[in-house]
């Protein structure tokens, strides 16, 4: 299955730019996802890989096909780009039973009848719906139609397959099945994927690379670990997950390794950036999780501050913690409740990590 | 979980050669169609109306005489006049009814509102002809009902042959209009507003001044303009209810001028035309200006729930019994009338109508040539028509709303368009268009297809507003869907969309098929002897005063009507007894 790539993707509705030079590659096989809030293009990229709108300038081309180019005004129209989509509403044509629905794109390339009929069988087997073929659309539940929409993009053998929040319309429980499910047949199918989500959960659970995008540009890119633990901005520090930003001055004690020291906290944070860094203020991220808390007087090993507790939520599985260190006030949590108001907190050495404010360029700071 | 694999796909598959077939050629043709029906009849109007002799006579010259030579004949002055007359009074009675009704039936709790409700929109429906006979035939100066209130009870008596008893009639006729408008808004409207009324310590009379009533304003402007522009363009009131009384108004003067005119087909109707058009189009622009920022005064997408019903307390039944009687007397009663008066050989108080019972009306309807053809030719048309309307409008507004046609924008106002011009000048346009162009011109101008055109293309805009709201609803993933299939734009058309759009596509085909059967005013110019049609054919066996033939006929129209609702309701509810089992 060949790659997807984009190139300088420009798109303006008006005056508000959609999508601001963007570029990336889907690789052979992978399932990449664009991630992001609401607006910030991500609809608007997937939508111009199927060729249902058109760039102002840029090109996509996948494997060895170029399937646009504004410098050569080449667009294929969507019809013949044999891609297999899903969309967000799934768009099972109420009119058609299940199989008649999963048919559709074998009688559009004038499949033989007994082909068709395989064909239809095999892929309504892949998503377990076999039985159902002679289903109208109505009649399934939100979960078995998004499994009908996708037998229906993967009937005609398309060379990557392209999901539009697939996952929106089921509910909490349902979702998280689906997308198991889900990401386990898109890696034995091997299919190139790209995957449009606003949902960091699922994001960091299906994919093998995030394009986290805002404001019509993708502000960070990486594998789930990566987009998560080293975020590059505020933007996508927040957008993934809660977080804490700490900030001051920046100090090189070794290569590659820098102290950041805040007035409102009662001593240092020692944090690592690959490049040189410009001496004066910085920001950096730090995740709730990678605040250690310990009750007062246990052996820590490394700098170790007093916090106070300040309000304390149950979330279920763990708890969160609002806690004051020096004027600063952090986010940490714990599985278990806290037996004292007052606690020691460490941060771990490798889970600062420098991040930009959201006007630069994500590229300045990896 | 079990172990997925799946086998590439038929090998055929992506080696055979799809040529998709182009979409924007078919397009342009759909589009090109809709242009040349809407636009051509038109065009030879303005040009004839500036013309100093007819279309046909040598030596003419352009000049502006026509309209100079209409504006000072004291005639059409009058008859403007009484227009004016006519359309406010019936706009001002049709909205306040209209609205009155509206709130009655969506905002109170008054019994039986939900047949009453349907009810009113029966004058919708029912041929315009015949109910304007059936009224004549009861409550005109000679009808049975005003001669039995008159000379048997010895009462004052009604004058349906004025200015105000046509207006009352041209009120009823419009009145679902206003109703239809206001009750969408009333529907639409946010219950809380009322609700923060009532818990503000206001009573009903309170709730109605300060919410329900300011809510419709939008909607009274908008479908008093509307009912004001079809005022100005009728032409059965007078022909029928005026011409007794010498009241002429503008579309009945031109009638007449043609029909009457030393010299036929005379450029002083062109021009008559295109003020009338004018009026109207200046009309409907002013309506489109003021509606401009309608979606200000409207609630958002947001589900409200519905408003508390207003209780009418003892109101109730004479409420309720006022506007059960206000549907019998406009439209059940002269319905009746009809068939009583085609079945005597007179009707009058003097002798018991069983005295006077005959089948000669029906027997002369089958037996006489000229009745009996324009009913199978009415028949034809309406069959033939609305099914070849409804195709070609299906086609242009799925591409004027799902397709990357370059002027698919253009088709909206071009299909609205016909049915905004009035009927009469629809005629007049047409006629001149099949004597200017000679081919086809000279072969639909003395058959059939000419009238069906004309009876088309002026009503192609029906069909447009049926199914335009209906693509809206179906969601454009779904043919996006058939394109990332691998469909093109025609079979996406064919295969998804089109058929989505059956059920609106059956409404459309039976409102078609219903106008058809009862509309006239396109194509009063363009019947000749062996091309007659139910409408025409009534308004001439009229002026021979020969009402019971009429009657007969109108009741074949309202029969004919019936069954193709009938038949449009019973699709519909199998489809939905079907799509519930």
């Amino acid at each position: 299955m060949p790659e997807i790539s984009a190139h300088e993707l420009t798109k303006s509705f008006g005056p508000t730019r959609v999508l601001n030079r963007i570029s990336f590659t889907v690789p052979d096989k992978q399932l990449v996802t664009l991630l992001g809030p609401s607006g910030c293009g991500k609809t608007t990229t997937l939508m111009a890989i199927a060729g249902f709108n058109t760039p102002d300038g840029g090109t996509i081309s996948h494997g060895e096909r170029v399937l646009f180019d504004s410098g050569q005004r080449r667009n294929v129209p969507a019809e013949q780009r044999d891609l297999g989509v899903v969309f967000q509403s799934y768009a099972l044509w109420p009119h058609l039973t299940v199989g008649e629905n999963v048919a559709f794109p074998l009688r559009i390339r004038r499949a033989g009848r007994a082909e068709v009929k395989r064909r239809v069988g095999e892929v309504l087997d892949l998503v377990e719906l076999g039985h159902r073929a002679d289903a109208h659309p109505h009649e399934l539940s939100g979960g078995q139609q998004q499994r009908v929409a996708l037998a229906r993009a993967l009937a005609h053998g398309p060379t990557a397959l392209l999901l539009d929040e697939p996952f929106s319309n089921l509910d909490a429980k349902l979702r998280d099945r689906a997308r198991e499910w889900l990401g386990q047949l898109q890696r034995e199918l091997g299919m190139t994927t790209v995957f449009v989500t606003h949902d960091q959960t699922e994001a960091l659970a299906m994919s093998d690379q995030i394009l986290v995008m805002n404001g019509g540009r993708i502000v960070r890119a990486g594998s789930p670990e990566e987009v998560y633990r080293r975020p590059g901005s505020r933007f996508a520090a927040q957008f993934l997950g809660r977080c804490n930003f700490l900030t001051g001055t920046a100090r090189q004690i070794a290569d590659g390794e820098y102290l950041l020291e805040a007035d409102d906290l009662p001593g240092p944070v020692r944090f690592r950036a690959p490049a040189a860094l410009q001496p004066g203020f910085a920001t950096i991220a730090v995740r709730p999780e990678s605040l250690l808390l310990s009750e007062p007087g246990a052996d820590v090993s490394g700098a170790c501050w007093p916090a106070q507790v300040i309000h304390t939520t149950f979330l279920g599985d763990h708890y969160l913690h609002t806690l004051r260190v020096g004027a600063q006030v952090l986010e940490a949590v714990s599985t278990r409740p806290l037996a004292t108001g007052t606690v020691q907190i460490s941060i771990d050495e490798t889970a600062a990590s420098l991040v930009t404010d959201d006007e630069e360029e994500f590229d300045n700071v990896l | 979980m079990t172990e997925h694999t799946l086998p590439a796909a038929p090998a055929a598959l992506r080696s055979r050669d799809r040529r998709p077939f182009p979409a924007s050629p078919g397009q342009f043709l759909v589009w090109a169609a809709v242009a040349v029906l809407t636009i051509a009849p038109l065009t030879p109007l303005v040009i004839t109306s500036l013309r100093s002799k007819p279309y046909y006579l040598p030596g003419g010259v352009f000049t502006a005489s026509a309209y100079s030579q209409l504006i000072a004949d004291p005639a059409f002055r009058q008859a403007a006049l009484n227009t004016v007359i006519f359309a406010l009074s019936a706009t001002a009675l049709a909205v306040v009814l209209g609205a009155a009704f509206a709130v009655l039936v969506t905002r109170t709790d008054l019994p039986g509102k939900r047949w009453l409700g349907p009810a009113l929109l029966a004058p919708l429906l029912i041929p315009p002809l015949g109910l304007i006979v059936g009224w004549e035939s009861l409550y005109g100066p000679a009808g049975y009902l005003t001669q039995l209130w008159s000379k048997n009870l010895h009462l004052p008596a009604w004058n349906l042959t004025s200015l105000p008893g046509m207006s009352v009639l041209g009120a009823v006729v419009t009145l679902p209009i206003a109703y239809l408008t206001c009750k969408a808004v009333l529907e639409g409207g946010d219950g809380t507003l009322e609700d923060a009324v009532r818990a503000s310590g206001g009573g009903t009379l309170r709730i109605l001044r300060t919410v329900t009533v300011p809510q419709l304003r939008t909607a009274l402007l908008d479908s008093a303009i509307l009912i004001f522009t079809l005022c100005l363009e009728v032409l059965g009131i007078p022909l029928f209810l005026g011409r007794p009384a010498n009241i002429s108004f503008i579309a009945s003067y031109l009638y007449d001028t043609w029909n009457n005119s030393i010299v036929p087909d005379p450029p002083v109707v062109s021009a008559g035309a295109i003020l009338l058009l004018a009026a109207a189009s200046l009309l409907l622009l002013t309506r489109a200006r003021l509606l401009r920022h309608s979606a200000r005064y409207t609630a958002g997408a947001r589900a409200t729930p519905p408003a508390q019903q207003i209780g009418l307390g003892r109101w109730r039944a004479p409420v309720a019994a006022g506007m059960a009687g206000f549907v019998a007397v406009t439209c059940v009663i002269p319905l009746l009338g009809l068939g009583l008066m085609s079945s005597v050989t007179d009707l009058t108080t003097l002798v018991a109508p069983w005295h006077l019972w005959t089948a000669a009306n029906w027997h002369e309807v089958w037996s006489d040539p000229t009745l009996h053809r324009s009913i199978t030719d009415s028949l034809l048309i309406a069959a033939i028509g609305s099914v070849a309307t409804v195709a070609l409008v299906a086609l242009a507004t799925v591409v004027a709303h799902r397709s990357g046609f370059a002027l698919r924008r253009t088709l909206p106002a071009l299909l609205v368009y016909p049915r905004a011009t009035p009927g009469i000048v629809f005629g007049v346009g047409f006629f001149w268009l099949y004597l200017v162009v000679d081919w086809p011109g000279a072969m639909l101008r003395n058959s059939l297809w000419g009238e069906l055109f004309a009876l088309c293309v002026r009503n192609m805009t029906l069909a447009y507003i049926v199914l335009a709201p209906a693509l809206a609803r179906i969601s454009p993933e779904l043919a996006k869907a058939a394109s990332a299939s691998g469909a093109g734009w025609w079979t996406t058309t064919r295969r998804v969309t089109l058929p989505l759009l059956r059920p609106a596509l059956i409404s459309a085909v039976v409102l078609m098929f219903v106008t058809l059967v009862s509309d006239y005013d396109p194509v009063v110019f363009l019947a000749k002897q062996g091309t007659e049609l139910l409408g025409t054919t009534m308004l001439q066996t009229w002026s021979k005063g020969l009402p019971g033939p009429v009657a007969a006929l109108a009741l074949i129209q309202v029969l004919l009507v019936a069954l193709a609702l009938a038949l449009g309701l019973g699709w519909t509810l199998r489809k939905k007894a079907r799509s519930h089992a």
